[in-house]
């Protein structure tokens, strides 16, 4: 008798555990919940803005704008039959957006026929000066517009020097090569821009990047 | 029951406490834009007080050095209403580091304009951004980079685990990268250049016709030295990256 008092106290206020328990799992899905709901919202246009702005600066908007409406309706082509089939009122607001920007900026370049040779274009890096001497590199391109190859043009050839390479390791990619580093890129340095000229600058979208 | 709406209350609470990888900051300071990324594991709580300690530093030394505004100690020395050997130990220990430059550039870098009053906003920002940084150990942050105006201090790498991965910018268009540079481990990197805020260094023997558009970046352990070897490299011109590499563990890249 005397433990079954004892225990009654106890029972009425449930224990630390049975309190702490069910607030940790609430909590942790209400978080995850909201985390859901924050989670990627632009994570692709910007890094579609960033990876085009290094070729062609003046795609980025267009680029841009096409991701918006392919993303929400639907896959080129079957919009196409959409108007078709439909006739409704829907269709006039597709049919203004296909005409303009969609098809002529984004086909060619995934559609065309891959050419894997590496004979096209042939671009030199800026030389670029280091303590070791000056390394100057030349990216080719396959005609459908990929880096095939990358040759040093100017490299010192000091043993000593080049020793000092490895022990730096400050791997330097040339304007094209970056298409595909961009991803990668964090920050950015170059001559100090004024804080008018930051909210269009690379490194506010770099900040602005979940 | 009413433990459990309370938990699901609290959960609501929590939005605004999340712990994450990655924390990014960025605020008016210094004319340019500060930019704080953290990338350690972190609470936000953390991290914000961490950037609240680094922008209101920057402010302050912002308000002390700034020749835009008339109450700055350097704008009080140059109109004559304070004494320079009665300024503050900061702006004396800028100034001496100036001098040093000046010789040590054989007069490439200036902390004074040409009619002789006193501008060392060529080194502050460096200098300040550093000194900022020291702030982020202090509060105990391990993987960050603190960027003003293009100006970049380290530390440690991105939660990915690489190194920190800086673009530097085509002298002809901020927006374009020319080439990407990873970072050495707690390492900067500063850039010099005649492309974006015009013509904002000045020089006794820099060449009037050359009006191409380059910039200098110069990578080493401290943002201080790097910012002023990159002023004064880009100064210096053609001899400018011959200079740098007089200075241990000092790179300089330049681009045209």
């Amino acid at each position: 008798m005397s433990n079954k008092n004892s225990r009654r106290p106890r029972n009425s206020k449930p224990s630390l555990a049975r309190q702490v328990i069910p607030a940790i799992v609430l909590t942790s899905a209400g978080v995850g919940f909201v985390s859901m709901l924050d989670g990627p919202q632009n994570s692709q246009t910007s890094l579609d803005t960033l990876g085009v702005v290094n070729t062609q600066s003046d795609s980025v908007n267009q680029t841009t704008i096409v991701n918006a409406p392919v993303d929400s309706s639907a896959p080129v082509v079957g919009a196409e039959t959409q108007v078709q089939t439909t006739l409704a009122p829907v269709p006039t607001v597709v049919a203004t957006a296909l005409p303009t920007t969609a098809l002529p900026t984004t086909a060619p370049p995934t559609t065309a026929p891959v050419d894997n040779s590496c004979t096209g274009d042939e671009v030199n890096s800026p030389s670029v000066n280091f303590r070791w001497g000056v390394m100057q590199l030349q990216a080719t391109f396959t005609n459908s517009n990929v880096l095939c190859d990358v040759t040093v043009l100017q490299y010192p050839n000091d043993r000593r020097t080049s020793v000092e390479i490895n022990q730096y390791s400050l791997p330097i990619y040339n304007q094209e090569a970056i298409a595909t580093h961009s991803a990668k890129i964090r920050a950015v340095s170059g001559a100090t821009y004024s804080w008018q000229a930051y909210s269009t600058a690379l490194q506010a979208v770099l900040d602005s990047r979940p | 029951m009413a433990s459990v709406f309370n938990c699901v209350a609290s959960s609501i609470g929590f939005k605004t406490v999340t712990i994450a990888t990655s924390h990014k900051f960025a605020a008016k300071a210094m004319g340019t834009a500060a930019s704080l990324h953290i990338d350690d594991f972190c609470d936000s709580v953390t991290a914000e007080k961490a950037w609240r300690t680094v922008i209101s530093f920057l402010w302050k030394i912002e308000q002390k050095f700034s020749t835009f505004t008339s109450d700055s100690e350097i704008s009080k020395v140059n109109s004559g209403s304070l004494n320079l050997l009665d300024a503050s130990p900061s702006v004396i220990e800028v100034l001496d580091v100036c001098t040093w430059l000046e010789h040590a550039s054989d007069g490439a870098f200036r902390a004074r304009r040409p009619d002789g009053s006193l501008d060392p906003a060529g080194f502050v920002k460096g200098w300040a951004t550093q000194c900022a940084s020291r702030l982020l150990t202090e509060n105990n942050l391990k993987n960050w980079y603190l960027c003003v105006g293009g100006d970049i201090q380290t530390s440690g790498r991105q939660a990915s685990g690489e190194l920190w991965s800086v673009g530097i910018t085509d002298p002809q268009d901020q927006n374009i990268v020319r080439c990407t540079v990873d970072i050495p481990e707690n390492w900067a990197i500063a850039t010099s250049g005649n492309s974006a805020r015009g013509q904002h260094i000045w020089s006794a023997d820099s060449n009037p016709d050359d009006e191409t558009l380059r910039s200098f970046s110069v990578i080493g352990p401290d943002l201080m030295w790097a910012d002023a070897f990159a002023t004064a490299g880009f100064v210096k011109g053609k001899t400018g990256a011959e200079w740098v590499n007089k200075f241990s563990n000092y790179l300089a890249l330049e681009i045209k």
